[in-house]
């Protein structure tokens, strides 16, 4: 393997010749960030104060803690792993350490040496809120430089209406303004116009390559193994690629380190486990989360006896260990196992991602922190018919190593740098089947695998040019290599590929470089505080991809092939242009935000009419390339603290792409394009036993194609559409109410736990919200008649529009516990 | 190869046997210019052959087909053979006089409304259906009580890629229409290939089985003609769009040569 690595940098480097412009763009980068961090060095008599913060009950670490010296108006920020660092000139400050949702602490500080406070936060209870601490300065929502971001604690979570049971955070985060669902029972997040495969979900910094369970219904996170989530929507920083719409950080929890508890629940679908502890007093702890489904235990009461012998059942297992072995030195070990089973009676698929993550926090010194991270990611699925004539077996993975060095360095109060590198390294093999029965008609056969290696590099710097105004600017550039084994298809018509028009296939040898592609991603964000509560922003961000499912339906399978970028396939660039108004109100109680966005896509591929990407040789042959635009209004009202919290939010955008040769070439709506979106998400504490939340979602309906008319062929009717005229139809509009009732029991459970009664109802006013619409023919006017029935008398039969709803009203209840 | 499509249906199935309910919705479908639809057939069995032709009509009226009754329809072989084909009745052209041979080339145009439509197509060669059994079948929960037919043949050339279309009738009504295709290509298949027709048929019943070649284009056509009439619209399925006709100047349907084997299967004891 390092003999591999070595021979493709030199390859690499061979490759690429920097071309001056951006050579220039470097050099004027670089410059930049060199003068910020030195021009306005601390003198000789600074020292600096740093340190981890954490929560007082679990030990875990807290990120985005705001450190404000009073003295100077200025102040810090935790990053992703609880750490902060302030270089200030000597003198006696008062330091405010305050987190949303914790009690903020005050210090007095005498800094005449480098001093390290590490600090716990205490959590604040809903009694507290009529003496929350009025703070003169505004919150995080308004001073800091980013926008486009979206944060959502596990709690807030766990706190709405679930379905089934089950509480999603893909379900929950699609309540956030500008992040769309394709449809009900989907996980997949269209982020601001972009595909799902355009937003990099990754926990713990592993991608998960698909986030679904029971075909979308539900999501690989498991609530009780999550800490927080952070989407960047735009305004991405330039730490942060590889997708470009979205990126969304999941991180795990990392057990706790006062003392052992375990946690879990029983749920209508699944139940649930977490055990977590320290392995040494503040020192090392672990957790282990689980959670299996018990569909298939249902199944057996239904009607149909073959649905009665399905097994469809999946699993979560989540594991961490942490160790911090001292002030300087932190590691932590994380995986995730899942796996969902789906056996017919003679067909099966089960699919699963497994990750892993090794992660070493190093200071160096109290201002340069680093973060290395290895990471393996493993998806795969297996399907398999088991009856002959048709049985085989059927298996597909994709496998990425990856390797992060991530580097903060705190220069002062004013100016943080943030660099690194990372490497990473891909290997596809789309679908490999053999026949499984002794009588089957299936050839064995498998399609070639492809190789593809990724590098980037980035430097940035936050940097406060006053007391009004702020930025965040820097540089990132991806370099991408499809590398051999491996074939290129050479074709006659390089414009118009087809399966007849390749002339030659070109062989590459083990690591010898395909085709590469690298390019410069500049990420730049502003803010400019207005008044002490309410800041301008705006942010330009290009992101680049190097991979994509290659799939001409909306919504994700587990088949779904991911595809490199590769000679014919040029990588997805994006870049998005954002403006926004932050302001909070009383007393931060309320934060508000309005936000406008344009984004462009370059290289956007979509197939052919009629094209079956899954199973294609020559993919080349079957896409056609083009654009997308979108853009479109965020407002977010929300509120944090109090007995009553929740948001309302809405989106307006509008969504288009446009491809030479779909819809005429003119531009047509991807069916994700939800013009209004509006959420309502509330929870009230009514006392500290009993809870209440609902969600009410509103939204366009999707964008589809709907028939101009029909006609006939062997005596059936066939839908006609018209082709200049793509999802130039909606669907019905679709909304919903959720309602949940939390009621924690009086008793302690065995004297010593806390056990809590959850009821929810999803779609309380039983909105029939169309999941699908068909065409087809209807026997006497009602399409649940089955067509071939000969007991039937046919009085009429009838082509017709026939919509598939899911859920008319879907009551559960679960019991969740923890000791 | 049409696993995706099965999986999804099976998946469907599940979840619509659980909770999922069906009923009719009214949309807004729109108008939009009529357009011709070919439907014609030439095979190397006996003729006469026919060619159907008719317009799309409005989605909101009744399911006759509109038929096209005043066009110009002319055959040409490629060895000159030309016949304009007589209207005998409803839309439908009678080939009478060309007869279909293997590897001929036959040429269909269409003169209709003002507008010239052509097509071309080769009538290419099949292999025999060689193997037959009947086997009696007990009801389970996937079948019904009756006999099944099996058929087995060799694949028409080895090496290359053929395309098939099994036509199964059984007292002048066809099993195999348009929601129910049996079709393949045999670019994944072993030599030899067998499987059991999924029809339960009764004592006494004559069942004729035919197996047409298919072009690559015509079996494109009958793919995406039976994805678009099992396609639920949903998010899983790819945009809903027209078959690619092989027809020109914007008509719908297809025009194809096919060689035929066939056989028939009287069921008994």
């Amino acid at each position: 393997m390092v003999e591999t690595q070595t021979i493709i940098m030199t390859d690499k480097l061979r490759g690429i010749r920097m071309d001056n412009i951006k050579y220039l763009l470097c050099v004027f980068f670089l410059s930049l960030i060199w003068t910020a961090s030195f021009s306005q060095s601390p003198s000789n008599e600074a020292f600096t104060i740093s340190g981890y913060v954490k929560d007082a009950a679990s030990g875990e670490d807290i990120i985005g803690v705001t450190i404000y010296v009073e003295e100077l108006k200025t102040g810090a920020v935790t990053n992703a792993y609880g750490f902060y660092s302030l270089s200030l000139p000597k003198g006696n400050y008062n330091l405010t350490y305050s987190f949303i949702g914790y009690r903020s602490e005050v210090f007095a500080i005498q800094l005449d040496k480098d001093i390290t406070k590490n600090l716990e936060l205490a959590e604040e209870t809903y009694q507290m809120e009529e003496v929350v601490i009025t703070s003169e300065r505004p919150e995080q929502n308004v001073t800091e430089v980013k926008m486009s971001t979206e944060k959502l604690k596990i709690e807030r979570i766990k706190s709405m209406p679930a379905l089934f049971g089950e509480v999603d955070v893909l379900r929950s985060v699609q309540l956030l303004p500008g992040i769309q669902s394709a449809g009900e029972g989907t996980t997949g997040l269209f982020v601001r116009g972009g595909s799902a495969d355009q937003t990099l979900l990754q926990m713990d910094e592993a991608p998960i390559y698909n986030p679904s369970h029971f075909l979308g219904f539900f999501s690989v996170f498991n609530p009780d193994a999550i800490k927080d989530l952070e989407v960047y929507k735009g305004g991405i920083p330039a730490k942060y690629g590889g997708r470009i719409s979205s990126i969304m950080d999941i991180r795990m929890k990392e057990g706790n380190m006062k003392k052992f508890t375990a946690s879990g629940g029983i749920g209508l679908i699944s139940s649930r486990l977490t055990l977590e502890g320290p392995i040494a007093k503040d020192r090392a702890s672990f957790i282990v989360s689980a959670r299996r489904t018990y569909v298939d235990q249902f199944a057996r009461f239904a009607r149909d006896t073959s649905i009665r012998d399905n097994r469809v059942y999946f699993y979560d297992l989540n594991a961490k260990v942490n160790y911090k072995l001292n002030d300087n030195n932190k590691f932590f070990l994380s995986g995730y196992f899942g796996r969902d089973v789906l056996n017919l009676d003679d067909a099966g698929i089960n699919w699963g991602n497994k990750t892993g993550t090794f992660r070493w926090n190093h200071l160096f010194n109290k201002r340069l922190f680093l973060n290395t991270t290895l990471i393996y990611s493993n998806f795969d699925y297996a399907f398999e018919i088991t009856a002959d004539p048709d049985s085989f077996d059927w298996v597909a993975n994709l496998q990425e190593y990856n390797g992060k060095l991530d580097f903060t360095y705190f220069v002062n109060p004013k100016s943080q740098v943030d660099f690194g590198y990372q490497a990473l390294y891909r290997r596809f093999e789309p679908a490999a089947f053999k026949p499984r029965g002794k009588n089957s008609n299936i050839e064995a056969f498998s399609f070639d695998k492809q190789y593809a290696f990724e590098q980037a590099a980035y430097i940035s710097n936050q940097l406060k040019i006053s007391d009004k105004f702020s930025m965040e600017y820097g540089l990132r550039w991806s370099i991408f290599q499809n590398i051999g084994p491996g074939s290129v298809f050479k074709y006659r018509d390089l414009e118009n590929r087809t399966l007849d028009g390749i002339i030659d296939t070109v062989k590459y040898a083990r690591n010898k470089v395909l085709k590469t592609y690298h390019g410069a991603e500049p990420r730049l964000g502003m803010r400019y505080l207005l008044d002490s509560e309410s800041s301008l922003k705006a942010s330009y961000n290009r992101t680049r991809q190097y991979l994509q499912i290659a799939s001409n339906s909306t919504a994700g399978l587990p088949i779904d092939r991911w595809i490199p970028s590769d000679t014919y396939i040029k990588p997805q660039v994006s870049d998005q242009v954002a403006l926004g108004y932050f302001r909070n109100f009383n007393e931060n109680a309320f934060e508000f935000s309005a936000e406008i966005y344009y984004k462009w896509m370059q290289n956007q591929i979509d197939f052919k009419d009629g094209a079956d990407p899954l199973l294609s040789r020559a993919l080349e042959t079957e896409i056609l390339t083009g654009k997308g635009w979108s853009y479109g209004l965020e407002l977010m009202l929300r509120k944090n603290f109090g007995r009553t919290t929740g948001w309302l939010s809405y989106t307006i955008s509008n969504t288009r792409r446009e491809v030479a040769g779909i819809n005429g070439g003119k531009p047509y709506r991807p069916r994700y394009d939800r013009p209004h979106d509006i959420s309502l998400v509330i929870n009230h504490e009514i006392n500290d036993r009993l809870s209440l939340s609902g969600n009410w979602v509103y939204q366009t309906g999707s964008a589809i194609s709907i028939p101009k008319g029909k006609y006939n062929l062997e005596g059936k009717s066939i839908a006609y559409y018209d082709p200049l005229d793509r999802n130039g139809g909606r669907m019905p509009a679709y909304h919903r109410m959720d309602l949940s009732i939390t009621l924690k029991q009086r008793k302690k459970l065995f004297g010593v736990g806390q056990g809590s009664w959850n009821f929810s109802i999803y779609n309380a006013y039983m909105k029939k919200n169309p999941w699908t619409i068909s065409y087809k023919e209807v026997i006497n006017g009602n399409p649940k008649i089955d067509v071939d029935d000969p007991k039937v008398a046919v009085r009429t039969r009838e082509f017709r529009s026939v919509s598939t709803y899911l859920f008319r009203i879907v009551p559960s209840i679960s019991y969740n516990f923890k000791f | 190869m049409r696993i995706k499509l099965k999986m999804y249906t099976t998946i469907i199935a599940l979840f619509c046997s659980l909770m999922a309910c069906e009923e009719l919705i009214d949309l807004k479908h729109g108008e939009s210019e009529t357009r011709l639809v070919v439907d014609g057939t030439i095979t190397n069995g006996p003729g006469p052959y026919y060619v159907f032709l008719q317009q799309t009509k409005s989605f909101k009226t009744n399911d006759e087909p509109s038929p096209v009754t005043d066009a110009v329809v002319t055959i040409v072989d490629d060895l000159d053979n030309q016949e304009v084909l007589e209207h005998i009745g409803k839309g439908v052209y009678e080939i009478d006089d060309i007869q279909g041979a293997i590897g001929r080339t036959y040429s269909l145009n269409i003169e209709y409304n003002g507008k010239t439509y052509a097509s071309e197509a080769t009538l290419l060669p099949v292999s025999e259906i060689d193997e037959t059994e009947v086997n009696f079948r007990k009801e389970t929960t996937e079948l019904d009580e009756g006999y099944y037919v099996t058929i087995g043949m060799p694949l028409t050339s080895p090496g290359e890629i053929s395309y098939y279309r099994w036509l199964v009738t059984e007292n002048d009504s066809l099993y195999s229409g348009v929601d129910n295709f049996i079709i393949t290509s045999d670019e994944f298949l072993a030599d030899h290939i067998s499987f059991e027709l999924e029809y339960a048929f009764e004592l006494d019943d004559k069942v004729a089985i035919e197996m047409h070649s298919l072009s690559e284009e015509a079996y494109n056509y009958y793919m995406a003609l039976s994805e678009l009439a099992e396609s639920d619209g949903g998010l899983f399925s790819p945009s809903p769009v027209n078959p690619i006709s092989n027809i020109t100047n914007g008509a719908l349907g297809l025009f194809r040569a096919s060689a035929v084997s066939k056989v028939e299967v009287v069921i008994e004891n």
